[in-house]
């Protein structure tokens, strides 16, 4: 075969599958993160109030924020920029655009117009858009005609340097300014960089309260889903498939009818339905007296969990129950009928004919349901959002956060968001926890086993 | 094969309204309705549902049975079983579409949630907020969602077409009937 037939499914393969794989890894070992995203911070900003070779001093060395850097700010790119105010005179301005009487001087950048109003009396400021010749075009039109006499342009320009020393408000460059230029301020990079195997023990240095607790409740959790709804689903099933059970088609439809409902909505519906206050749960379990007080179904532990396993089974049993339906439905009615012959009773039948047929069935419909459920981050996310806190745990793994929403929480809400060094150091101890798990329930399972012939 | 019980069909009679006998007392005699901690409460309110709930089901499957023997007595078990089995699934149904046609009931909803402030009057489960009010039944989630509506010339022409298909397919299929109806 010509090796071009296979080069667009190669070409795919690296792009959609070993390219994000390999960049996980590689993040796993660098400090990548919103703080620290290799751009340049302009927030940081800070004036120069010295200069003196390769050293300078700044006005507010806080204004920097080295602390969320690994090394302050030793080691860091920075831009040392030079500001001047140019005055200026035009000639016209019309719909946002001022024209100069001369053009403004090459080299260096034109940031920000500074116009006179007289009908205000004050100056009004406005970033540079364009400059096109002797044409200016102005970020915003001022609201009153500006004195054409009385115009200022901040000229800035920029150099690049690296941080070698840091000591309070003096910072060591590693190589002096270039000669008339006049810094004014320097703003430093976000820079990050390979930091080895730190993500990892982070996380197992915290394991025993957030790795441990959040691992255990997730194979809970999938477990308990699992069990759960194929008990109920399987039930509910084999009711219905008998085929004398009148209006049983009309049944089918009714109970999947939860499947043709978007989740994000109807997860919704049943965090209103558990709130504390207002839920209809409560407003239940109160009017019957079942209860003596609400239950603060999202905001204590074990409730939480409750809950989220119930609102599981609503959500899951349609699926459930539907895939086990098929399952039986290939169970040839012949079985049954020699079963009754010989005596069988409808319990007898179903432990001596339906069991050990969907037993089959089910394996893959159970591992399937499993592996969905370990990384069901939808319901996690939408219900309780992996509350509540809990003593045992961390800001970022909380009473029901499973792996998944927890390393969401350490990747998306820490850190100044889009941690993703943490994030992918994370999803590296899912993907070896999940494989460890699939091997096992095949192992268990048998699923992977071959059929012998012989 | 045994013979039916004709007069099975009385015991029925009598088990049916026995049931709604003892449903309707439990009900009528529930304890006046508090509010406590913003809730409605039935004071020991759990008793009496499910005295109602257990009497429905010995109920129900008390006159299958009956059926059962009046018409097929070798199947009077199997049948007080079915009702048993139709009761939990429509258990289940109205589990699986309460938040189904609580959805629909928002929808309808003038204040467009269900979890404000409690009705003053109204049946039990209306006050309680268990069932939606009636009373605030309105169309203005509707009115306003189709008042930002706007459809353009194109998708009238689609909609136009997308009738006559319908249109279409049910003229052929009368057709078809008629076409096949015996001389």
């Amino acid at each position: 075969m010509p090796w071009y037939y296979v080069l667009p499914a190669i070409v795919f393969l690296l792009t959609f599958t070993f390219f994000p794989v390999l960049l996980t890894i590689w993040l796993a070992f660098t400090d990548y993160a919103g703080a620290r995203n290799g751009q340049l911070s302009v927030p940081t900003t800070t004036p120069i109030v010295a200069v003196d070779g390769t050293r300078i001093t700044v006005s507010d060395p806080a204004g920097l924020n080295c602390e969320v850097l690994r090394n302050g700010c030793v080691d860091v790119r920075a831009e040392v920029y030079s500001f001047e105010l140019l005055a200026v005179a035009a000639v016209d301005y019309a719909d946002g655009v001022l024209t100069l009487a001369e053009p403004l001087p090459r080299g260096r950048e034109a940031r920000q117009a500074d116009l006179f109003l007289p009908d205000l009396g004050f100056d009004f400021s406005t970033s540079i858009e364009e400059v096109d010749g002797v044409e200016i075009r102005l970020g915003r039109a001022p609201p009153f005609p500006p004195d054409l006499e009385r115009v200022g342009i901040q000229m800035a320009d920029e150099v690049d340097r690296r941080i070698v020393a840091h000591d309070g408000a003096l910072l060591t460059l590693d190589a002096p300014l270039p000669g008339g230029f006049e810094a004014t301020a320097i703003a430093r990079y976000n820079e990050y960089g390979f930091i080895g195997l730190r993500n990892f023990t982070t996380i197992l240095s915290r394991a025993q309260r957030s790795l441990v607790p959040v691992f255990a409740w997730n194979v809970s959790f999938a477990v308990l889903t699992i069990l759960i709804n194929t008990t109920i689903g399987v039930l509910l099933a084999v009711l219905l498939n008998n085929p004398d059970l009148r209006f049983r088609n009309l049944y089918r439809t009714l109970l999947i009818v939860p499947w043709a409902l978007p989740n994000i909505i109807t997860i919704q519906v049943w965090r209103g339905f558990l709130n504390e206050n207002f839920g209809v749960v409560n407003r239940l379990l109160m009017l019957f007296d079942i209860t003596p007080e609400p239950i603060n179904w999202l905001g204590v532990e074990l409730a939480a969990k409750g809950a989220v396993l119930l609102v599981n089974l609503w959500l899951g049993l349609p699926f459930m129950m539907t895939a086990v339906l098929g399952a039986l439905s290939a169970i040839p009615r012949e079985l049954y009928e020699a079963a009754k012959i010989d005596g069988a009773s409808a319990w007898q039948g179903f432990w001596g004919v339906t069991a050990p047929l969907l037993r089959t069935a089910l394996i893959p419909i159970t591992l399937t349901g499993f592996a969905f459920n370990f990384n069901n981050f939808n319901l996690i996310f939408l219900l309780t959002d992996g509350g509540p806190p809990v003593e045992w745990g961390t800001a970022t793994a909380r009473g029901t956060d499973i792996l998944i929403s927890w390393a969401y929480n350490e990747a998306f809400r820490s850190q100044g968001g889009y941690a993703y060094g943490l994030g992918s150091a994370i999803s590296i101890l899912i993907f070896v926890i999940t494989v460890a798990v699939s091997l096992v329930n095949f192992r268990v399972t048998g699923a992977l086993k071959e059929e012998r012939n012989t | 094969m045994r013979q039916p019980h004709r007069r099975a069909f009385v015991w029925m009679a009598l088990a049916v309204a026995g049931t709604l006998l003892g449903v309707w007392a439990l009900v009528a005699n529930l304890p006046e309705d508090v509010v406590r901690d913003r809730f409605v409460v039935v004071p020991n309110g759990w008793i009496f549902v499910l005295g109602a709930f257990a009497l429905l089901v010995f109920g129900t499957a008390t006159t299958a049975y009956c059926y059962g023997l009046a018409t097929r007595p070798g199947r009077a078990t199997a049948y007080a079983l079915t009702s048993g089995t139709h009761m939990f699934i429509w258990g289940v149904i109205l589990a699986t579409f309460y938040p189904v046609l609580y959805l629909l009931a928002v929808s309808f909803n003038r204040n467009d949630t269900l979890a404000g402030a409690l009705p003053s009057e109204g049946n039990l489960l209306v006050r309680a907020g268990v069932i939606p009010n009636p009373a605030d039944f309105a169309l203005v989630q509707y009115e306003k969602v189709l008042s930002q509506t706007h459809i353009q010339a194109l998708q009238w022409v689609l909609i136009g077409l997308l009738v006559l298909a319908v249109l279409g397919i049910v003229g052929i299929k009368l057709a078809g009937r008629v076409a096949h109806l015996p001389a």
